[in-house]
């Protein structure tokens, strides 16, 4: 007698799969990067290019995939939350620098969002698209909230994020320094602002104190794109 | 053993009740997300002298470590958009490589020249 399995039980089954594959990958790849400790190995990108992969060699749709990562999903939001004990970490640097933190993270965000919006203007890109790609300079969690809400695609903002990371990563510190930046605070606004959390934690090899700066400036534009993003950007659209 | 539970139990709870307060204020004042009102709320909450919130650091730290794993699903979801990315996956690259490398430049220097040498002279206390 054959063992027939009912709706809810195959759902549950694929669900834990899917779960299991999502775990299973982003612990590898991290293995593999510390293992190799190249940057390149993000754990994060590395793991969302073999479950796409994965999903397309098998035919799984992407409604399948999510009975399993729903589970993580919905754990977005406290994740963000968790982001108020760097927050926390660096408030005597706020408090005690809060001027040139404020005029620098202000500058750093009018100019990533329209410098972005104007160049996917120019080229061409839909709205839609476009709306992914503007908040790509912030933190992952925030960029994805934002963009979503503005009506971009929260996915795609995430892989953009990683993208403004990587730059950061392999040309922020180069390009600095050929143009004459060696202050340790100013790298640390600058890479904070352009490759967020990517970039600061590369700069802990270079200085913990420009570091720091990185984690202030990087708080402190995510705050500010989610807060002017909204308003901004369908401003620059309109005209 | 025990203690890291109980830090992570304090963390999450922390965590949760920011949450919900953020989901009050945004309903009430808008202007930020949920979860970013969260955050705010969270920090101040880890400023309170009754929180132990070097324990909860450490807590925090470790889950930090595995965030990323968090938007792994969602991330997933770009499977979905195939034709854009094929069609404009390449000006995406150069506009956001280009964009971001121009952000720190321009921002290394206004942040060196006009704001560390005016806001922070020479001398002053740094972290």
């Amino acid at each position: 007698m054959g063992l027939k399995m009912t709706e809810p039980l195959r759902e549950l089954l694929v669900a834990v799969l899917m779960l299991g594959l999502t775990l299973g990958c982003f612990l590898l790849w991290r293995k593999l990067q510390r293992a190799t400790a190249w940057a390149w190995l993000n754990p994060l990108l590395m793991s969302i290019a073999s479950v796409i992969l994965f999903l397309l060699l098998t035919g799984i749709s992407y409604e399948s995939y999510w009975l399993g990562g729903q589970v993580l999903g919905a754990l977005v939001e406290p994740v963000v939350v968790a982001l108020g004990y760097p927050l926390y970490k660096q408030r005597r640097l706020f408090f005690r620098h809060w001027r040139a933190l404020l005029a620098s993270s202000f500058i750093a965000v009018f100019l990533s969002l329209t410098s972005l919006t104007l160049l996917a203007r120019l080229a061409g890109i839909d709205n839609t698209v476009l709306l992914s790609l503007v908040t790509l300079n912030v933190t992952t969690a925030v960029a994805m909230e934002t963009s979503a809400a503005m009506g971009g695609l929260a996915s795609l903002a995430a892989i953009c994020v990683m993208i403004a990371g990587f730059t950061g990563v392999g040309l922020g510190q180069w390009a600095l320094k050929r143009s004459g930046v060696s202050d340790e605070r100013a790298v640390g606004i600058a890479i904070g602002a352009g490759s967020h959390a990517l970039g600061a934690a590369t700069l802990t090899a270079r200085s913990m104190q420009s570091a720091a700066w990185a984690s202030a400036s990087l708080i402190l534009c995510a705050l500010l794109t989610a807060l002017f993003a909204p308003h901004w950007v369908p401003f620059l659209l309109s005209l | 053993m025990f203690k890291k539970l109980r830090a992570f139990i304090y963390a999450a709870f922390g965590i949760a009740l920011s949450l919900a307060c953020g989901h009050l204020l945004a309903s009430v004042l808008g202007l930020l997300p949920a979860s970013l009102w969260g955050m705010l709320i969270f920090s101040a909450y880890l400023a309170l002298p009754v929180v132990p919130s070097k324990k909860l650091g450490s807590a925090i730290d470790v889950a930090m470590v595995y965030m990323p794993l968090v938007f792994l699903p969602i991330c997933v979801g770009l499977v979905q958009y195939g034709d854009i990315v094929s069609r404009l996956g390449w000006k995406i690259l150069l506009i956001g490589a280009s964009s971001t490398l121009l952000l720190i430049v321009v921002l290394g220097m206004i942040s060196q020249r006009l704001l560390i040498r005016d806001v922070l002279p020479d001398g002053a206390e740094d972290d």
